[in-house]
């Protein structure tokens, strides 16, 4: 290998690197603009890469209609809700499986509860329509969409909680059983701040699963609930889609799961890497 | 007065582990098991601290029967060969851990910490986690944990195996100095037998799913009751040979191959009585000397010529395995001597120090 | 065949303002046939050095050479030496015999004469029977064997074994050390072992470099780094049990060569020290003395001091005795006692050629030439 060689490949990677970092900021930088530009220049033939005016005030236009606040508010309270419901139901069956399920019976059981997460979501939209239309609350309610949104994210806590638990040190917890705790004492004092990164980490996934959804939420619910990507297709005028609002009503959208991030970011990693690494 | 009991227990995983071993430990005693890796040692310590549930038999402290009785209640505590340190907590706090579980103030707490702290030499390591202290530190840290809530046994799991020859030898200095451990009962696993004779008041031997033997460290050192025991007591290891056992003209003899040893007529008594006519003869490396120059022989002592294969330094001694007439013996020396390789030498040994067990089950035929 | 010579070699990481000066100045040089250690304990620039000598290191200033050839600026692969790593790093997905091949294969030799030679090295380190099994089902003994054999294989002017018995339990160390030396004696190759084992060291080599701080220390035999370690740290580091040390005052004339321990233990020098300590002129040094150079049994010729027993530790073949005198601990190595109980009075005989004394402030050793 000689130097040149070497120089060249790098070159070649920096290109590639930097056609790769175009291709997926490209999207990001675009929904950017497009919030800032007045109506007219969004529909212009020719799209424009640069506003010719910029319209900060869309910005504060979204929240011209009061349904914009509630959409975000009704997001925080399902995400939140069921982040946490997840996270606890997870985190305790979790460790259940890692502790008292072992051999064939919990291995098989392991595996079906996450292969409920396999199967797509779609093929069951019908039926939980008319399951939560039952109910006392109905479909149009937090809980329906808290409740199904755990149909899909317990099953990854519960078998992430799981990994992780596998993974601490079991002798820390007969340390602490010959010092004077009972087991759930243990659990909390001991076990617990041992998988505390991969409950972060646990808790981050669910979120952003939970922020995100867009068929169940429109399809169960829209007046009393409405979380925000429901909310997304309220900004027209006529037959004309606002793309201008809608796109700075999801950049909005987008502060929270991404700060979240940001200042967790530390964590994230620790969590996932917790599975890998022992010690 | 017995403190701890073992009554016939038994546990066995997908195979036996522990079969009916009973043993009786007094109050103030330092009992070490001694054993090969693999052996179930730890598992009979998880045993009497109460992490694993006994197959069969019984388990008594102070006179209660604490077989059913789950590990947070027995006021047992043992320190783990992987230390098992918090990681999340401070020196501190691992060692405060057992006392905040009794619930004890803030104020006895602090004190007794400190107290074991500076008895272990840790008192400047407080407010460190478990990754930014040594090996030693983190031994001297589960062992000060252990200490903190004057529990009723104290179970030691190979303490001191993973660290450096030097360190091991300052820890077993302080293992003989330390009080605390000889107020009540203490139970110490090893697989080194240096360690095992150097601390324990009595030693047992742990084989076959149970204590091969039991005794002090002279009595089970100088009078193996087996081959097994012999064998796993001793760095090198005890020269065994197959031996048939003659007797003419009243002098007896064992012979291995073209090697031809006299049988010490002390021996002879035992071995003719019971009619042996072919065993296993044991001789420790330490009782093949070799000679220098023109030492008179002591009577009774036999001289052989032998031609060295290997010899090492190692410690405190020279070890060399030598060819005598077709056997290899391994030898002790001094190890300032130096021999080489396919030197010719002159081995003594004095046929009192033989030790003879059953070809078959290993017994030593001598009581 | 050829002296490997290491000249002025130095080692530095990260240069600039974070700087790790892993080897200082090292000067070595290991004939042709020897087994030298290098010893130390971690930290002490030993793999250091043995990465530049295997070329898997930069060097930052010196040289080495094999003979007369530099080989600063060879790469690993040309400079015929082979490794024997701490971690075995056997490849797993080969049998046995792919494994010990492999090094000939890459360098395209025929696959007769690879086969003869895998049953060669096979045989040696009996390991036959092992040769169609792949490595991962294999004991830590057997593995290391096939490690071993993997870089003996290809019969290079030099074989470095980096800690390869670090991952060994004592009984398997134990034989595995004098497997090694056999092999030594049968093959005759320069062979450099890497430990911070002192007691392996000395078992298996010719001399030891002692190395500490990234510095050579002493290189010697058995002998001389017994009983002329160059300074305290080589007094301390090597031999078991560990040297005994003590603070002490020395008075010249008055006290007709001897350093006075505390207030009234007193240990006398032979004249060699009682010269050196003269010439020095100092009143304050460190004593060291070994214990297996003290005695319960009269020696003849020696001196003696009176002390308490603390501790009788029984250990089978030998006993190690703790001694009190006047505050002072120190132990013995002796055969075993059974008779002496915590509390006894004891006398304690020694050599005064066995008193070794050390400067100090340089910690080295006082001696009547430099």
């Amino acid at each position: 290998m000689t130097e040149s060689n070497i120089k060249l490949i790098k070159i070649i990677l920096l290109a590639f690197l930097l056609v790769w970092i175009v291709f997926t900021l490209f999207p990001l930088y675009f929904q950017l603009i497009t919030s800032l530009k007045p109506v007219a220049e969004i529909n212009a033939m020719v799209p424009t890469f640069w506003p010719e005016t910029f319209r900060p005030g869309n910005y504060l236009g979204i929240f011209a209609d009061p349904g914009s606040l509630k959409s975000l508010m009704d997001s925080l309270i399902v995400s939140i809700s069921n982040t946490i419901l997840s996270l606890l139901l997870g985190t305790l069956a979790g460790y259940a499986l890692a502790r008292y399920l072992k051999g064939i019976v919990g291995e098989n059981l392991a595996f079906w509860i996450l292969s409920n997460r396999m199967f797509p979501p779609v093929a069951v939209i019908i039926p939980m329509f008319f399951l939560f239309d039952a109910t006392p609350w109905g479909t149009d309610s937090y809980v329906s969409l808290i409740l199904l949104y755990l149909v899909f994210n317990l099953p990854l806590a519960t078998w992430l909680m799981m990994v992780f638990f596998r993974d601490a040190p079991r002798e820390l917890e007969e340390a602490s059983y010959l010092d004077g705790y009972t087991p759930l004492k243990t659990f909390f004092k001991i076990t617990l701040p041992l998988v505390f990164p991969g409950m972060i980490s646990v808790a981050m996934l669910c979120w952003i699963f939970a922020w995100n959804e867009y068929l169940f939420a429109n399809l169960l619910t829209g007046t009393t609930v409405k979380t925000f990507p429901v909310h997304i297709p309220s900004f027209t005028q006529g037959s004309q889609t606002l793309w201008n609002l809608v796109m700075a009503f999801s950049m909005v959208a987008m502060i929270p799961p991404v700060g979240m991030f940001i200042i967790l970011r530390r964590y994230m990693v620790r969590g996932l890497s917790l599975g890998v690494v022992k010690g | 007065m017995v403190h701890l009991e073992l009554n016939k227990i038994c546990k066995g995983f997908d195979h036996p582990v522990i079969d009916r071993l009973s043993l009786k430990v007094d109050k103030g005693e330092f009992f070490v098991i001694v054993g090969p890796s693999g052996i179930g040692k730890t598992t009979l310590l998880r045993c009497i601290a109460g992490l694993e549930k006994l197959d069969e038999g019984e388990i008594f402290i102070e006179g209660d029967n604490v077989t059913n009785v789950p590990p947070y209640n027995r006021n047992v505590a043992m320190t783990f060969e992987s230390y098992a340190l918090y990681p999340h907590m401070t020196v501190f706090e691992n060692i405060a851990n057992p006392l905040k579980a009794l619930k004890k103030e803030d104020s006895l707490i602090r004190s007794r910490v400190y107290e074991i702290a500076e008895l272990l030499h840790i008192d400047g390591l407080l407010e460190r986690k478990p990754h930014e202290i040594s090996g030693g530190q983190k031994q001297r840290t589960a062992l000060g944990r252990t200490l903190a809530a004057h529990p009723r046994v104290f179970l030691l799991d190979e303490p001191i195996s993973h660290l450096d020859a030097k360190i091991r030898a300052e820890l077993r200095t302080q293992f003989h100095t330390l009080e605390a451990l000889r107020e009540v009962s203490t139970v110490y696993v090893t697989h080194d037998y240096a360690e095992a004779l150097s601390l324990g008041d009595r030693i047992g031997v742990m084989g076959n799913g149970g204590l091969v033997q039991i005794g002090t460290a002279h009595e089970i050192y100088e009078k193996p009751n087996s081959l097994f025991v012999a064998q796993h007591l001793g760095q090198p290891s005890i020269n065994s040979l197959e031996i048939d056992l003659i007797e003419e003209a009243e002098k007896p003899s064992a012979i291995a191959g073209s090697l031809k040893l006299p049988v010490d007529l002390n021996h002879w008594e035992h071995l003719k009585r019971k009619n042996i006519t072919k065993c296993t003869l044991g001789i420790r490396p330490q009782f093949v000397k070799v000679v220098n120059g023109d030492q008179s022989s002591e009577d009774n002592s036999l001289e052989l010529n032998g031609m060295v294969e290997v010899y090492e330094a190692l410690g405190a001694y020279g070890v060399m395995i030598t060819s005598v007439v077709g056997q290899k013996l391994t030898v002790l020396t001094d190890p300032e001597d130096k021999y080489d390789h396919d030197e010719n030498i002159k081995i003594r040994i004095d046929p009192s120090t033989f030790n003879y067990f059953d070809l078959n089950n290993g017994v030593n035929l001598i009581p | 065949m050829s002296t490997l010579k290491i000249k002025n070699l130095n080692k530095i990481y990260n240069p600039g303002k974070n700087q790790v000066h892993a080897v200082k100045d090292l000067n070595l040089e290991i004939q042709d046939g020897e087994f030298v250690a290098l010893l130390g304990p971690s930290g002490c620039g030993k793999t250091s050095t043995l990465r530049m000598i295997v070329g898997l290191e930069s060097i930052t200033s010196g040289t080495i050479m094999f003979g007369d050839e530099v080989m600063n600026e060879m790469t690993p692969e040309k400079r015929n030496v082979a490794m024997a790593f701490e971690s075995y790093a056997l490849y797993p997905n080969f049998t046995v015999f792919e494994n010990l091949s492999f090094p000939l294969e890459v360098r395209n030799i025929e696959s007769s004469i690879r086969t003869k030679k895998v049953n060669e090295i096979a045989e040696m380190l009996q390991i036959s029977d092992l040769l169609n099994q792949k490595p991962g089902l294999l004991s830590g003994g057997q593995q290391q064997r096939i490690s071993l054999g993997r870089a003996l294989i290809r019969d290079p002017a030099v074989f470095i074994l980096d800690e390869v018995m670090s991952h060994l339990d004592a009984h398997l160390k134990f034989k595995m050390l004098f497997e090694l030396k056999k092999i030594h004696q049968n093959l005759k190759k320069t062979m450099i072992y890497v430990t911070h084992d002192q007691m392996e060291a000395l078992a298996l080599s010719d001399k030891v470099a002692v190395m500490a701080n990234s510095e050579l220390q002493q290189f010697g035999n058995r002998n001389s780094l017994y009983h002329q370690p160059k300074n305290r740290f080589v007094a301390d580091f090597i031999g078991e049990p560990a040297t005994n040390f003590m603070d002490a005052e020395y008075n010249g004339e008055e006290d007709q060569g001897q350093m006075k321990v505390g207030d009234s233990l007193n240990f006398f020098l032979n004249e060699e020290s009682i010269n050196a300590m003269n010439n020095a002129k100092i009143s304050e040094a460190t004593i060291g003395i070994r214990p297996q150079n003290l005695s319960v049994e009269p020696l003849v010729g020696g001196k003696s001091v009176k002390g308490q027993l603390l501790i009788n530790e029984f250990l089978g073949e030998r006993s190690i005795l703790e001694i009190e005198s006047n505050g002072v601990h120190y132990k013995v190595l002796s055969y075993p006692q059974r008779n002496l109980n915590k509390g006894d009075t004891m006398t304690v005989y020694y050599h005064p050629k066995d008193v070794m004394v050390f400067h100090p402030e340089t910690e080295e050793l006082v001696m009547e030439t430099p």
